[in-house]
């Protein structure tokens, strides 16, 4: 009888033993299963399965016939984890001849017990190959874009240029980062306790969308050619710097953007910002004399004028304590108002822009895009300087009218010779003319609504006038006439301000101009800065013509043989 | 029937009022039962091998077919990997052939390779107007025809 009792006893101490454990059990199992179940799936997850990103390929930036300007090419970056590499002498020592690496140096860099340290980055596939090859216990790849800008210096300020990461710092690739650079995707696998894929595994897969491709306006015939003059301009007369614009007036496409001096965007070390500067939007000068188009245009379009009415015009004027000259002396002479401009006396304008009075000159300034952007949207574009005529001063309307006390871009000036050149309407300049995906759609960017700025009329007259200036005995941009076409346009010897100083010192020369007069199809814009001699007409006015004779050429502008002369030169062409 | 007999014919043992059983002698229905329960028996076990060896090999095909699918996953999976690698070499090598293109396209490139033939550039422009083909054959312009002018020019 006892001996049962004790095997109960027994028998119900196992129970309550085994009914313990499985308390425990259970209870383990309970905070593994129930509580904690979501942070030990994400651990379990984490253990198996591996994210890999997958970069979005990088848009191109084309030209107007859709060839490349930017692109992007997957290179392979080299990495090192040194504390995984048993002998970095002996890894520098085959790694460094590959890479054209100094030896001690990489040695150094792969010493130590680092996690992760680059050995070089964005290096060719071919060159990565060989070093996988010496397969080297620590040395790691992975796959990395590089931009490349197949023509070089070719309008490297517009393009911009874009960081290690592959975001835009600079220019277009900056402005349109957003549609460039398309949107990553990932890959999520499992993976076996040895770091492998498994193949029928758990997987997920987010394919990367690449970036949109920007076809500009930009053709590369007259880019390269504008570039080529600017250079020149630059050598011959030892300009410190310079601009030329070319652009359709009819909607605003910018066909060129010319600067220098310039830079290669594949070489960013070799160039400073002042060389990475796109002068054409984001510089300001004086525009000198170009700018009397304006002061004409409000007075012939406020009727305080027209372009026969004769004028009684001295060498010099005095308002207030300052004095006002023209260029060079000449006795009291009656010109028409069109001589006035073609002549381009500065003393006749000061004394119309008299009657038009300081408010509607602003007016016209404004209204010609004076003082504010273009709407290009470019990095860095400046608005201009255009004080308010309750702040001019009491010679303000002397030196406005004739285009000092006023700073625009050249982008600007550009614009309001191509606002006359398209009879009185503006187009806002734009370099992007269509935007393509990924998957081939091409979507043609907008153009902004015309906005008329003076009535058809005067924008006709305003052309006879301009006309002048490179056609008549006397007009100051004879240099720019160009056999077989009508050319308008307008020289500007302006004086350069100082900086940080009252006063002047060096010149701008400058000659903004279209064709054919009588159906424009080009507006091109020249600006020397401190060029040697100073005069428009003897510098900038020659540049205008190359540039404005190649691309009239190029864009298959019609020729009226009765203009064109015999035996001469090609100039530009042939100093190519 | 009474109740006994249908308990005999059932195999059962019937129930006594009593509590006591009669000694009885096994009728032929009782005789049947028994030598027909091993028969039975036998047939059920032979039944339930075949059961089990169908399951068995069901079993064992189902396994064996989804070892096939996962070889043929495995192995599409291997497929699509390197047709996924190939497209992405063959992208790799359109780019790399695209830039090739834009630099010998450059017009730097080209201006230079000229200069480097001894190219130069044409010091006069001409300008044909009228129908072109009588600049070759004619040296008057043809009756009836605008007729040509070849125009030096410069820019």
């Amino acid at each position: 009888m006892a001996a049962r009792v004790r095997s109960s006893v027994r028998l119900l101490c196992l129970l309550g033993a085994l009914l313990a454990c499985s308390c425990v059990v259970a209870g383990k199992l309970f905070l593994l299963q129930i509580r904690d179940s979501h942070r030990m799936s994400a651990l379990a997850a984490e253990q198996r399965l591996r994210t890999v990103a997958l970069p979005a390929h990088r848009g191109s930036i084309l030209a107007s016939d859709s060839s490349e300007l930017a692109i992007s090419l997957d290179m392979q970056t080299i990495f090192a984890s040194p504390r995984f590499i048993a002998d970095p002498g002996a890894a520098a020592a085959a790694i460094a001849p590959i890479l054209k690496m100094n030896p001690e140096r990489l040695a150094a860099k792969l010493s130590g017990d680092s996690g992760f340290v680059y050995v070089a980055r964005k290096v060719e596939p071919a060159v990565a190959e060989k070093v996988r090859a010496l397969d080297i216990t620590g040395i790691e790849f992975m796959a990395e874009q590089k931009r490349f800008y197949p023509s070089g210096v070719l309008a490297g300020q517009v393009l911009g240029f874009v960081g290690d990461d592959n975001r835009g710092l600079a220019g277009l690739e900056m402005k349109y980062d957003h549609l460039l650079q398309g949107n990553p995707g990932k890959v999520v696998m499992e993976r076996d306790p040895g770091g492998r894929p498994i193949p029928s595994g758990r997987s997920s897969v987010r394919d990367a969308v690449g970036g949109q491709d920007l076809v500009l306006t930009i053709d590369k015939q007259i880019q390269f050619e504008a570039q080529a003059a600017l250079d020149r301009a630059i050598q011959a007369w030892g300009a410190r710097g310079g601009t030329i614009v070319v652009m359709d007036p009819r909607n605003g496409d910018i066909l060129a953007m010319a600067n220098a001096p310039s830079f290669d965007p594949n070489d960013l070390k070799t160039s400073t910002a002042r060389d990475r500067k796109n002068r054409a939007v984001t510089d300001v000068y004086e525009p000198g004399s170009v700018s009397k188009l304006i002061t004409a245009a409000a007075a012939l379009e406020s009727g305080v004028t027209n372009p026969s009415e004769v004028l009684r015009v001295a060498d010099h004027l005095k308002i207030g304590a300052k004095t006002f000259k023209d260029s060079h002396h000449h006795p009291v002479e009656n010109l028409s108002f069109a001589q006035v401009i073609q002549l381009s006396s500065n003393v006749g304008t000061i004394k119309v822009a008299e009657r038009l009075g300081k408010t509607r000159l602003h007016d016209y300034l404004v209204r010609f895009g004076y003082g504010r952007v273009t709407g290009l949207g470019f990095p860095g574009e400046s608005a201009g300087i255009l004080a308010r005529p309750e702040k001019w001063w009491a010679t303000s309307l002397g030196t406005i009218s004739i285009g000092q006390g006023v700073a625009v871009t050249p982008l600007q000036m550009v614009q309001a010779y191509a606002t006359v050149a398209n009879d009185g309407v503006e187009a806002k300049p734009r370099l992007v003319q269509a935007v393509v995906g990924p998957e081939g759609d091409r979507q043609a960017a907008g153009l902004a609504a015309p906005r008329r700025v003076i009535q058809k009329e005067t924008a006709r007259q305003l052309t006879e006038i301009l006309v002048g200036v490179t056609e008549g005995d006397d007009g100051t941009g004879k240099a720019a006439a160009i056999p077989g076409y009508r050319v308008a346009g307008k020289t500007g010897t302006a004086q350069k301000p100082l900086q940080g100083a009252a006063g002047y010192a060096g010149y701008v020369a400058s000659f903004v101009g279209f064709a054919p007069a009588d159906d424009p199809r080009l507006v091109v814009g020249v600006i020397l800065d401190d060029p040697t001699p100073f005069l428009a007409g003897s510098t900038a006015a020659v540049t205008f013509k190359e540039v404005m004779g190649f691309s009239l050429r190029r864009v298959g502008a019609q020729v009226e043989v009765g203009r064109l002369v015999e035996g001469a030169p090609l100039g530009a062409a042939a100093r190519n | 029937m009474t109740v006994t007999e249908s308990h005999v014919r059932r195999g059962r043992r019937a129930p006594f009022p009593g509590g006591r059983a009669p000694l009885s002698v096994p009728g032929p229905a009782a005789a049947t039962s028994r030598k027909a329960t091993p028969a039975a028996s036998r047939r059920s076990k032979r039944s339930d091998s075949i059961l089990v060896l169908v399951a068995l090999l069901v079993a064992g095909g189902v396994v064996f077919g989804l070892v096939l699918v996962n070889i043929a996953l495995a192995q599409s999976s291997f497929q699509l990997a390197d047709l996924q690698k190939r497209s992405a070499e063959g992208q790799v090598r359109q780019r790399q052939l695209r830039f090739e293109v834009a630099k010998a396209e450059s017009p730097e490139r080209i201006a230079q390779m000229g200069a480097d033939l001894g190219l130069v550039a044409p010091e006069r422009q001409e300008y044909l107007q009228g129908p072109a083909v009588l600049v070759a054959s004619h040296s008057e312009p043809a009756a009836g025809t605008a007729g040509f002018e070849l125009a030096p020019a410069r820019p």
